[in-house]
C-alpha cells in the first residue's frame, strides 16, 4: 500500500520534472536559435535536455530506492518487534498456565458489555470454560457463578470499578456435572481513555481450604460440645466431694478436692474460650444490642471480678469521670470484655498493686481504661497480643493461667459492637488497655419519667 | 405456697443424672425422680406429679423443647415451672426458652452446692 503511494509520488514528480526541463530546455532552445540560429545550436540543447532527463530520472528511482528501503527496515523492525511481544505472551502464558488458578485482564466497557481480553488456562479448571469462549462475551463464566451468588459479585464488580478499588471476593462456581467449588478472586481496575476499566487479576479454586476450616470449626465445635457433657458430671461430683455432702474428707484429700475442682474450672473456662471463638468465626453469636448507661456494666464488671484480684492481693479503682454516657451494647458482651481486661490486669501487677480504671468522654465516644503498673508488654509481643492463643511466654500458661484467647475473643466482640479496644504498654512499666465505645444517640434512648 | 419437694428431672447422661439427684436430695432436701429421656418423661408425668420439671435441652431422639411441648399439650403444667439445663445460655437462646415456656434457664456445668438455692429461688419466683 505504503509502496505504491511512494512509486506514484515518484512518477507524479518524474512526469512534472520531465515537463518543466522541457519546457526550460525548449525554451533555452528557442534563445539560443534566435541569437545563432543554427542546428547546431539545436542540437546542443536537446542533448542537455536529455542528458539532466537522464539525470532526473536517476535521482529520482535512487530516491524510490532508497524510501523502499527504509521501509523496508521498520517493516523489518515492526516484524520483530511484534515476534518479541508475542513471544513475551506466549512465555507469559506458559508461566500463567502453570499457576494454581486463573490470570485474566476483565474489559468492562461504558455501553455494560463485558469481555476478557486475557485468560490463563487455569479457566479451565476453574470454570470448564476455554479462554476462547470468553474472549468476546463474559456471559459464558458468569453463567457458571452460582445462582446465589451472582449478584453479589456483579454488584461487586460494579462498585470495584466505579471507585477503583481492589476487588475482592469469594464466591461458589457451579460446574457442569453440579460440583459446586469455591473460588477467590481479587483484581485491580484501571480505567481507560475511552472510560471503560480494565480488572487486572487472579481467581483460584479454595474449596479444600474452604473444606479444611469448615472440619476444623466443625471439630472444634463438637469437641467443645461434647467435653461439656463429661465435664458437667465431674465438675458435679468434685464440687459434692469439696463440698463435703458425704462427710469430711481427710486434709490431703480435700485439697486434692480443691485443686481438681480449680482444674475443672480452667477446663470451663478454655472450652467457654473455644465456644465463643467457634461462634464468632462462624458468625454465629447473637448480640442484644441495647441503649443503655454504661457505668452500671463496668461497676458490675468490676464487682465479679473483684473476687479473683484478691487471689493476686489486687485491688481495682474506679474513676467515673463522665457519668452518664448512654452507649449502644450487649452488657453481657461488653462484661466479657471487661473481664478480660480486669483479670489480665490482676494477674500481671504485682501483689498489693492497684488497678485503676476510668470511665469518661472523649468526642463522641464513651472512653474505659484498664491502667496497671505490671511487668508490662514486651516489643516482640505488641503484635501478636489480639492473635488467637496468644500469650508473651508459654511458661505463662503455668504461671498465669488463661487461654491465650480472651484477648481475641475481646477484640472481635468489640468490633461486632461497633467498638475498639487497644492498648499501650512498656515493659516492666505496666500497660493501659482502652475500649471505646460510640455514644448512643440520644433520639435512640428510651424516655424516663 | 406449698413447700417444693417433688422434682422430675430429664436428663439422658446416667452420669449428670446421678450428680444431679445427689446435689438436688442431699443438698437440697429435695425428692427427685430421674428420666432418661423426654418420652419417659411424658409417661413417668401422671404417676410422679413433679412440682418442678429441670429438663435437658439437648437429648438424643426427643430434645428438650420438644419434650416440654408434648408435656404443655398432654398436661396442665400453669403451676409447675419447667426450667432447662443448658450449655447454651446466650441472652437469645434464653428468650427462646423462655418464650417455649421455660420458666428459667440453668447453665451448664452447674455448681452442685448452689443448684438446689438456685432451683428454690426460681420456684419462689414462680409463685409470687
Amino acid at each position: 500500500m505504503i509502496n505504491q503511494r511512494i512509486s506514484r509520488t515518484i512518477n507524479f514528480i518524474s512526469w512534472l520534472g520531465s515537463i518543466l526541463l522541457l519546457l526550460l530546455f525548449s525554451y533555452l532552445a528557442w534563445r539560443g536559435y534566435q541569437q545563432t540560429p543554427t542546428a547546431d545550436v539545436l542540437q546542443r540543447w536537446t542533448l542537455a535536455f536529455l542528458a539532466s532527463e537522464l539525470l532526473l530520472l536517476t535521482l529520482l528511482s535512487e530516491v524510490k530506492r532508497l524510501i523502499r528501503s527504509l521501509l523496508q527496515e521498520v517493516k523489518q523492525s515492526e516484524n520483530l518487534k511484534r515476534r518479541a511481544q508475542i513471544e513475551a505472551a506466549e512465555q507469559l502464558s506458559k508461566m500463567a498456565s502453570q499457576l494454581p488458578g486463573m490470570v485474566f485482564q476483565f474489559l468492562l466497557k461504558p455501553d455494560g458489555s463485558n469481555s476478557f481480553m486475557y485468560c490463563s488456562e487455569g479457566i479451565r479448571d476453574i470454570f470448564n470454560l476455554t479462554p476462547e469462549q470468553v474472549k468476546d462475551d463474559a456471559g459464558p463464566l458468569f453463567d457458571r457463578i452460582h445462582p446465589a451468588d451472582t449478584q453479589t459479585v456483579r454488584d461487586s464488580i460494579i462498585a470495584a470499578t466505579k471507585q477503583l478499588t481492589l476487588w475482592k471476593i469469594e464466591h461458589r462456581v457451579q460446574r457442569p456435572n453440579g460440583d459446586i467449588i469455591w473460588v477467590t478472586s481479587r483484581a485491580v481496575p484501571e480505567r481507560q481513555a475511552d472510560g471503560s476499566v480494565i480488572l487486572y487479576g487472579f481467581a483460584s479454586d479454595f474449596t479444600e481450604r474452604k473444606q479444611v476450616e469448615r472440619l476444623k470449626d466443625e471439630f472444634v465445635s463438637t469437641v467443645s460440645h461434647e467435653l461439656r457433657t463429661p465435664l458437667t458430671a465431674i465438675s458435679g461430683a468434685i464440687g459434692l466431694l469439696h463440698g463435703e455432702v458425704f462427710g469430711p474428707l481427710p486434709q490431703q484429700a480435700a485439697q486434692m478436692a480443691q485443686l481438681a475442682q480449680a482444674n475443672v474450672k480452667k477446663l470451663q473456662l478454655l472450652i467457654n474460650d473455644l465456644l465463643d471463638m467457634d461462634k464468632l468465626i462462624a458468625g454465629k453469636m447473637l448480640f442484644d444490642i441495647q441503649p443503655q448507661p454504661l457505668l452500671p456494666v463496668v461497676e458490675a464488671s468490676l464487682h465479679d471480678n473483684q473476687s479473683y484480684a484478691q487471689q493476686y492481693q489486687v485491688y481495682y479503682q474506679l474513676q467515673a469521670i463522665s457519668a452518664d454516657m448512654w452507649v449502644n451494647i450487649d452488657s453481657m458482651r461488653l462484661q466479657q470484655v471487661m473481664a478480660n481486661l480486669l483479670s489480665n490486669a490482676a494477674k500481671f501487677s504485682p501483689p498489693q498493686a492497684v488497678v485503676n480504671i476510668t470511665v469518661q468522654q472523649q468526642g463522641d465516644k464513651a472512653l474505659i481504661r484498664v491502667i496497671d503498673n505490671g511487668c508490662g508488654i514486651s516489643e516482640q509481643f505488641k503484635p501478636y497480643i489480639f492473635s488467637k492463643f496468644s500469650q508473651a511466654d508459654s511458661s505463662d500458661i503455668k504461671s498465669k493461667g488463661g487461654t491465650g484467647l480472651g484477648l481475641a475473643i475481646s477484640k472481635q466482640l468489640m468490633s461486632r459492637m461497633q467498638g475498639e479496644i487497644g492498648f499501650q504498654s512498656e515493659q516492666d512499666k505496666g500497660s493501659e488497655f482502652y475500649v471505646l465505645l460510640p455514644l448512643a444517640n440520644v433520639a435512640e434512648l428510651p424516655e424516663t419519667d | 405456697m406449698t413447700e417444693l419437694q417433688r422434682i422430675m428431672h430429664v436428663e439422658d447422661d446416667p452420669s449428670i443424672q446421678q450428680v444431679a439427684k445427689i446435689a438436688l436430695e442431699a443438698v437440697g432436701g429435695f425428692s427427685v425422680h430421674t428420666c432418661g429421656s423426654g418420652m419417659q418423661a411424658l409417661a413417668d408425668y401422671p404417676t410422679v406429679a413433679p412440682q418442678l420439671i429441670l429438663l435437658d435441652v439437648m437429648m438424643p431422639g426427643m430434645d428438650g423443647p420438644t419434650t416440654l411441648q408434648q408435656l404443655q399439650s398432654r398436661y396442665d403444667l400453669t403451676k409447675v415451672p419447667v426450667i432447662f439445663m443448658t450449655a447454651k445460655v446466650q441472652s437469645s437462646e434464653i428468650a427462646s426458652y423462655k418464650a417455649l415456656g421455660a420458666a428459667d434457664v440453668v447453665a451448664k456445668p452447674f455448681d452442685p452446692m448452689t443448684l438446689s438455692n438456685q432451683i428454690r429461688q426460681i420456684w419462689l419466683d414462680f409463685h409470687l
